[in-house]
Formats: structure tokens, C-alpha cells, sequence
């Protein structure tokens, strides 16, 4: 804690360093994840060149095509051209398909991530409320309602709760399709539609963890002596937790939701096998298993970079919420 | 004229009986105090009086306010009452804040919840209420985090008295606060009940406090009320043995026998300086430094018992660190029997023992007492002796600090706090080292406790011929502990020399003042 200083008119210095230092981390983050993912692929058995070409192909062949795909560049200049080409957009040619990997991932990135915000969405507006509600009623009825609906959401694997969601939703009422994405140029009710039952499955599990945590982070606010004075001024229960409790138990709750979306966004292979769903997780999965190494990297640095994104946007968040984090910089 | 009559009000918790049949009036514009040991059910009684006891409470009784019965109204029109009829102030004024809000924000949040006046006049009202509690140059835009101790409680008494309440519950409301910061809220207090005719029930475990500004005062042990009456004839006649027994732990002298103090020094503390660097910094920039400790010498010779007054943020905690090699000196040297003291050098460590003020807090509650007493024996080393003598070493210990042998067996939290204080004791002595540490080791104890542990620090240590160092804030403490002692303010020490002689004739105007604004017993109880 920073002494007592004459500086509320300081806070927007601290606020503007508070916001360059986590740019700055945000930066390097890149940088190592970068250098770490690179090194990896370059670590992992399997030459793409001999396996693009079959194992009857002959030796010159295979030089040829590495010359020509540029693996027999050095590492150091590999790596730079890999970035530079990132950094303008460029992700380079796969090494399968003789496709721009941009416009593979751009593809692909149409479908995973309105899939990952929609259930990040139904998991936080299904979560937040019972959490809240359960908190409100510890110990009673309601609360042990929730308790035991989440334990049983935290229970079922979520491919199996994506079978019986099928089962009844697109064969026996027919409402949905069974799989597939029909794309966004059908309009976009028709696009939601069929990101619909992959985003209950998906959001599931999620509302059931962070409807827990939100119930504890309020049951642990709600005993704040704070919290005891607000109602000693005369505020309902309700009351309190809104004005009050609500927004000091929303810190750990949004650390959770930071890192719910980097697992949505790129742990979805699962459920996008399951509905047939072109995101991705089958992208890096397909990829992985053809040795498209230039694919993998490159989806692999994206799905990096949104999670860092993610968490820097989460701790631009708790300044927001926080003032103590406006002054005093850790 | 009575404002408030309590009749047969009994609260229990989960079945647990916590206050039996208290009943008590308060007339307006009184300052009533409640008192007794902590566990007594003070807070309980005043729970119970807001309506706010926790979870699983049962209540009987009659509360009588305005010729309604408080626990037979519905909620809703309780929510009424609270914060303006009946308001009420808390002990931790650290965590009373909601510290996302601004504290303007939260003094007007009571002026909005019971509609007293127009949107337009808040920023007015807001700013009347904290002119009235002393905050005349503090922004409401501020945050909790940005005051100090004295100004968050003064924050929460604005919160507390900006709708003229009949009646503000002030439950502790000074005691994390310093002596000087105290006697100023308490002024404060007495001037609501005295200009604005503000009733008070004033929650407080020091008497010297009761006796100071109450009109009235009841006394409650274990839930039940024991003595009441008016502070000047409770405290003559003392009729009650219990009153009796806590006003003379309160104003009892601890029995000290003089040593002759031998010319060896055993600590040695010479121009020390620790620098802290601020949080406040940018990403190229260090931050200011900021002196936490600066220039202090100081000596403790074979045998001496010194003490160390201050208050908080003055630099005690810090300087401690430094002997203890927890923490480098930026300039300096500390030496232990001839030898320097540094984060590396460990083997001054066995020598040098310390009793902590929370004395829960200082142990790991997950492991057994014989576990957690022999531990400074790791600091030995292989000169430490076998298991077995530990056990045995341990058991002897207990039983000089007045608990039984069998206690190695139990955890920390099956003992009360004095106890807990005294296995603290108990550790620090296992090791036999040369000087202790007692940092603030009594300040959260009650006063009949806390005379039996000063008791026992005083015995412990003539027969240990141990030399200690008494570190409190408080200075009725030092004074009959230690021979010499040092006041310290903001790093430096302003003040040192005989304890008696500061004590009676300070030097310094900063002593004065800690010496003026510490509460005495008024003199009429002398006479």
C-alpha cells in the first residue's frame, strides 16, 4: 500500500502506467510464446517435406520441395520471416493444402469464435444469477438446489451431454440441425441456429464452475464487515449485494471467465467433432496429424495471442473495478 | 426520559446460549457504556439492538424504541430505522469501507437510502456531515485506501450521523487506533450526545474509558449482566468482586524488582537507517524512498529490560525486522554480543527469540503444540538435542508459563487468547536465548489477561535473567516492565531514558502528548 498521499489527481498517472505495464508484459508474453511454439514445432519428429511427398518419394525430390516450402533456410531467419509475415497478416502457404493459411484460419475463426463468445455468453448469464441467488440463500433450500445442479453440470462430460442434446432437440423435435454450419452468408438467425446446441454443450460445464465460484466469491464478500455497515445504513439484503458485494465479488469471478474463454476458443475440438463443425480445434487436429506444421503454428500463435489478449483485457478490468489498482501497481 | 428499554433480551446462536436476560434503559442524550471482557456479548447486545445478528441467531425479549417492539417489527421496516433512527459505528475501521466505493459515495449512500433530502443538495449534505466529523479537507471523491485508520473511522461515524440519529451504537469504535487518534474520536462521540442529544451506547472494553465519559455503565460477563450504575459510584464501591477484579487488573502495578545491570552489551543498534522504495513508480523510474527507520542507535545491555513506544506506521515493526536480520539496514550496524547481524549470519538467531501481538496468527494451526514449541530447536542445528529431551523441555516450559503438560498434544485453537500467548511465551524460552523480542505482545488481550501475561514476563525473566526488548504503543504497558525506554516518531526516536523519568517529566512535547492522550481513571477514584 502506498502511503497516505495528496494524489487523487495522481490516479490518472497510475492508471496510464498501470495500463503501459501490462501492455508491456502483454508484448513480451507474445515474444516468448512466439520463440516457445516455434522451437517446438522444430523440436517434434516428422519432416512435412517427406511426408507431403509419401514414403516412396526420392531424396532429391524431398530437397527440392524443402527449398522450395524454405526449410532449408536457417532457424534464425525461418523464424523471422514466420513473424514478420504474421505481423502483416501473412501466415504463409500450408504445406497440405498449397493454401494461404490466412485465409484457412479466417475461415475457421468465423465459426470458433461466435461459438466460443455464445457459450461464453449463455455460461455467464446462466451462471451469474444462480450464483448470486444461491449466495443470497446459503444454507437454505434454493442454495442446495444450485449446488447439486452444478454438481451434476461439472459431472457430465460435455460430448455426452452434446449426444443427448442432438438426440432430443434435432431428431425427435427437429428444431435444430444434428451438425454442420451452414454458414453466415444463409443470414445470420440461420448461422446462430446452428452454433445453438454446440454452444449448450459447450456453456454447460462452463455455467456450472462459474456459477460455483460466483457463489462462493459472494459468500466470502457477503461476511466483509463492509457489507455489515452497509446494512447498518439501512440497506436491504438485496440491496447490499447489489450496491455492494456484487462488484468486489466480481474480481475472481472474471479471472475465471478470462480464462473460460481461452478454453472455449481453443478446447472446443470435442464438441466441433461431435457437430461436424469446421472451427479450429479440427483445423489443429487435422493439421497435427498431416504435419502441417505451418498450419499448426500459426493457429496455434493465434489462439496464444487471444489468450493473453484475454487476460490483458481481464487486468484492465480488475483496474477498473478496483480502485486500490488505480493507485498502487504491484 | 427513556428512548430505549431492553427487557429479558436473550440471543442465542446455533442453540448456544450468548446473552442471558439483559435488560437496560437509555435515556436520551446519555452515554451509555457497555463493557466487559471480550466473549462477553457486548457486540452480540448491540447486534441484537440493529437487528443484524448473524445467521442461525434466535432472539426473546422486548426492545422498546418509540413504543415499538424492535424484534417483533418486519425487515423492511427495520430498514427504515437502521442508519437513521438508529445508527452504528464498528470496530475495524480498515475494513468498515467498501473499498471500490468513494467514501463520499458511501456517506451519501445513507442520505439517499432513506430519501432525506434532493438529488441536488447530496454533494451539500454530504459535505456538512463530513466538515461535522473532522474531514474538512478531505475529498469525497477519495477512497478508502487513501485514508488512514483515524480518517476511515471518522468516515464511518459521518456515514453513522449525517440524519441526527436518536441513537449511535459505537461498538469499540477506538480500539485499533492510536492513543492520540483515540482520545480525538472520543471526543467526538461525547460531543454528539452533549450538542446534538444523540444517545450513545458506547461498546468498550477499557474502563478508563468508561469511567472518563459514560453516564452510565453496565457490566457484562459471560452474557449476563452483572453491575451496573453510574461509573463514579460503580468504581468506588466496587461491590461486585468481578468489577473489582478487572478495575484492579486495569490500574494494578506489576511487582518489578530492579537488577543491577551488568556493562556488557548485548545488542548494539548503531546509526541504523532502512530505506523503503514507494509502489509509486513508473516503468523506468524507481519510486521515491521513503525512511522507514532513521539514524537510531540503541544498546541493551546484560540483563536490561527496554522498552519502545510509538504509534503505528512510526517505525517499531521495521526496526524489529532489521535486529531480527529479516531485513538489511541501508545504512548502519547492528551487532549481537560483538558480532554484526545480517540476513546471512544465522547463528546470533538462537540467541534472539520473538513473541508476536496476534497470537493466533503466529502459529500454524495444523500442527500440535510439542510441534510447534520445539521448533526453534531446528535453528540449532546439530547441537540441538535428541527428540525425547525436546518432549521433555517442552512439557517443563508449559508448565512455567501456567499450562498443563499435557497440552503438547492439542492443537492451537482448542486455547483461549491469553493462553495462546502463553505457549507463545513458552516458545520463545525453549531455546534459553539471551534476548526477547515482545512485539505489541499484550495489546490484544484483555486487561485482566494481559496483567497476568505482564506478570509472567516479569517473573520469567528474573529467573531467566533474560534482557528483553518491549515494543507497545501503549505506555501504561512499558511502564512497569522496563527500566529504560525510547519513543520513537516517524523513524527517529525523539525520547530516551529512564522509563519512571519519561513517564513523569517527558521532554519531549510528542510524549506529552501520547502520555496526555492515553485514558487514565479520573481522579475522584483515588481519592
Amino acid at each position: 500500500m502506498s502511503p497516505i498521499c495528496g494524489g487523487h489527481n495522481l490516479t490518472g498517472i497510475f492508471m496510464i502506467n498501470y495500463f503501459f505495464r501490462r501492455l508491456f508484459t502483454f508484448v513480451l508474453s507474445l515474444a516468448l510464446a512466439s520463440i516457445v511454439i516455434f522451437s517446438l514445432v522444430e523440436i517434434a519428429p516428422g519432416d512435412p517435406a517427406s511426408f507431403m511427398l509419401g514414403i516412396n518419394a526420392q531424396a532429391d525430390t524431398i530437397a527440392a520441395l524443402r527449398a522450395e516450402l524454405g526449410l532449408d533456410q536457417p532457424k534464425i531467419s525461418r523464424y523471422l520471416a514466420w513473424i514478420s509475415g504474421m505481423l502483416t497478416g501473412d501466415f504463409g502457404i500450408s504445406y497440405t493444402y498449397r493454401t494461404n493459411v490466412t485465409e484457412m484460419v479466417g475461415d475457421r475463426l468465423w465459426v470458433s469464435l461466435p461459438l466460443a463468445l455464445y457459450a461464453l455468453l449463455l455460461s455467464t448469464v446462466i451462471a451469474l444469477p444462480t450464483g448470486i441467488y444461491a449466495a443470497a440463500k446459503r444454507g437454505k433450500a434454493g442454495d442446495f438446489t444450485v449446488i447439486s445442479a452444478t454438481q451434476i453440470g461439472i459431472a457430465i462430460p460435455n460430448f455426452w451431454f452434446a449426444i443427448i442434446l442432438v438426440g432430443i432437440f434435432a431428431i425427435k423435435l427437429q428444431w435444430f440441425s444434428a451438425g454442420g454450419f451452414s454458414g453466415w452468408q444463409n443470414g445470420v438467425l440461420n448461422g446462430i441456429a446452428s452454433l445453438t446446441l454446440p454452444a449448450i454443450a459447450l456453456a454447460l460445464p462452463q455455467a456450472a464452475i462459474l456459477s460455483r465460484i460466483m457463489r462462493s466469491a459472494l459468500i466470502e464478500t457477503l461476511g466483509e464487515d463492509y457489507i455489515r455497515t452497509a446494512r447498518a445504513k439501512g440497506l436491504s439484503s438485496w440491496q447490499t449485494i447489489w450496491a455492494h458485494a456484487l462488484r468486489n465479488a466480481l474480481i475472481p469471478v472474471l479471472t475465471i471467465i478470462g480464462l473460460q474463454f481461452s478454453f472455449l476458443l481453443a478446447g472446443a475440438i470435442i464438441i466441433e467433432q461431435v457437430f461436424y463443425l469446421p472451427g479450429l480445434g479440427r483445423l489443429v487436429f487435422q493439421a497435427i496429424t498431416q504435419r502441417d506444421l505451418i498450419v499448426v503454428e500459426s493457429v496455434v500463435m493465434l489462439l496464444v495471442f487471444a489468450v493473453i489478449l484475454v487476460n490483458f483485457i481481464v487486468d484492465i478490468a480488475y483496474m477498473l473495478v478496483d480502485p486500490r489498482l488505480r493507485q498502487d501497481s504491484i | 426520559m427513556t428512548l430505549l428499554s431492553v427487557k429479558n433480551l436473550s440471543v442465542s446462536i446455533h442453540e448456544q446460549p450468548i446473552i442471558k436476560n439483559v435488560s437496560f434503559n437509555l435515556r436520551a442524550g446519555e452515554i451509555l457504556a457497555l463493557t466487559g471482557e471480550s466473549g462477553s456479548g457486548k457486540s452480540i447486545s448491540a447486534l441484537a439492538l440493529m437487528g443484524l445478528l448473524p445467521h442461525g441467531s434466535k432472539k426473546e425479549g422486548i426492545i422498546n424504541f418509540e413504543g415499538k417492539d424492535l424484534n417483533k417489527i418486519s425487515e423492511p421496516n427495520f430498514c427504515k430505522l437502521r442508519g437513521k433512527k438508529i445508527s452504528m459505528v464498528f470496530q475495524e475501521p480498515m475494513t468498515a469501507l467498501n473499498p471500490v466505493q468513494s467514501i463520499g459515495k458511501q456517506i451519501s449512500e445513507t442520505l439517499i437510502q432513506h430519501k432525506a433530502c434532493a438529488p441536488n443538495e447530496l454533494k451539500n449534505r454530504v459535505r456538512k456531515a463530513m466538515d461535522r466529523v473532522g474531514l474538512r479537507d478531505i475529498n469525497p471523491s477519495r477512497f478508502p485506501h487513501q485514508l488512514s485508520g483515524g480518517q476511515r473511522q471518522r468516515v464511518v461515524i459521518a456515514m453513522a450521523i449525517c440524519l441526527e440519529p436518536s441513537i449511535l451504537i459505537a461498538d469499540e469504535p477506538t480500539t485499533a487506533l492510536d492513543v492520540t487518534t483515540q482520545s480525538k474520536i472520543l471526543n467526538l462521540i461525547q460531543e454528539f450526545a452533549e450538542k446534538d442529544g444523540i444517545s450513545i451506547i458506547l461498546i468498550t472494553h477499557d474502563l478508563a474509558i468508561v469511567a472518563n465519559i459514560s453516564n452510565y455503565l453496565l457490566l457484562m460477563r459471560e452474557g449476563i449482566l452483572v453491575d451496573q450504575g453510574q461509573p463514579k459510584k460503580v468504581f468506588r464501591d466496587l461491590s461486585h468482586p468481578y468489577t473489582k477484579k478487572l478495575f484492579s487488573a486495569s490500574s494494578k502495578q506489576v511487582s518489578f524488582r530492579e537488577t543491577n545491570l551488568s556493562k556488557e552489551k548485548l545488542l548494539e543498534v548503531r546509526a541504523v537507517s532502512v530505506n523503503y522504495r514507494s509502489h509509486e513508480r513508473g516503468i523506468f523510474s524507481k519510486g521515491k524512498s521513503v525512511e522507514a527507520v532513521s539514524n537510531v542507535s540503541l544498546d541493551i545491555r546484560k540483563g536490561e529490560r527496554l522498552g519502545l513506544v510509538g504509534e503505528s506506521g512510526c517505525g517499531k515493526s521495521t526496526l524489529t525486522r532489521t535486529i531480527l536480520g529479516l531485513q538489511s539496514a541501508s545504512s548502519g550496524y547492528i551487532k549481537f554480543e560483538g558480532q554484526e547481524v545480517s540476513k546471512y549470519a544465522n547463528s546470533f538467531k538462537k540467541n534472539i527469540q520473538v513473541v508476536f501481538q496476534d497470537p493466533y496468527g503466529s502459529f500454524n494451526p495444523r500442527q500440535k503444540i510439542g510441534r510447534l514449541i520445539t521448533e526453534p530447536f531446528f535453528t540449532l542445528g546439530r547441537e540441538a538435542p535428541p527428540e525425547t529431551e525436546q518432549k521433555i523441555i517442552a512439557q517443563k516450559m508449559l508448565k512455567e508459563v501456567g499450562l498443563s503438560s499435557e497440552s503438547i498434544e492439542k492443537y492451537i485453537h482448542e486455547f483461549s487468547g491469553g493462553q495462546r500467548q502463553r505457549i507463545a511465551i513458552a516458545r520463545a524460552l525453549v531455546i534459553k536465548p539471551k534476548l526477547i523480542i515482545f512485539d505489541e505482545a499484550v495489546s490484544a488481550l484483555d486487561v485482566s489477561i494481559r496483567s497476568q501475561i505482564l506478570k509472567l514476563i516479569s517473573d520469567l525473566t528474573e529467573r531467566y535473567g533474560l534482557s528483553y526488548l518491549f515494543i507497545s504503543h501503549d505506555l501504561t504497558v512499558i511502564e512497569n516492565i522496563t527500566e529504560n525506554c525510547l519513543v520513537m516518531k516517524n523513524g527517529k526516536i525523539v525520547e530516551r531514558g529512564q522509563t519512571k523519568h519519561i513517564l513523569r517529566d517527558p521532554k519531549n512535547e510528542y510524549t506529552l502528548s501520547l502520555i496526555n492522550a492515553a485514558p487514565k481513571f479520573p481522579n475522584f477514584l483515588h481519592a
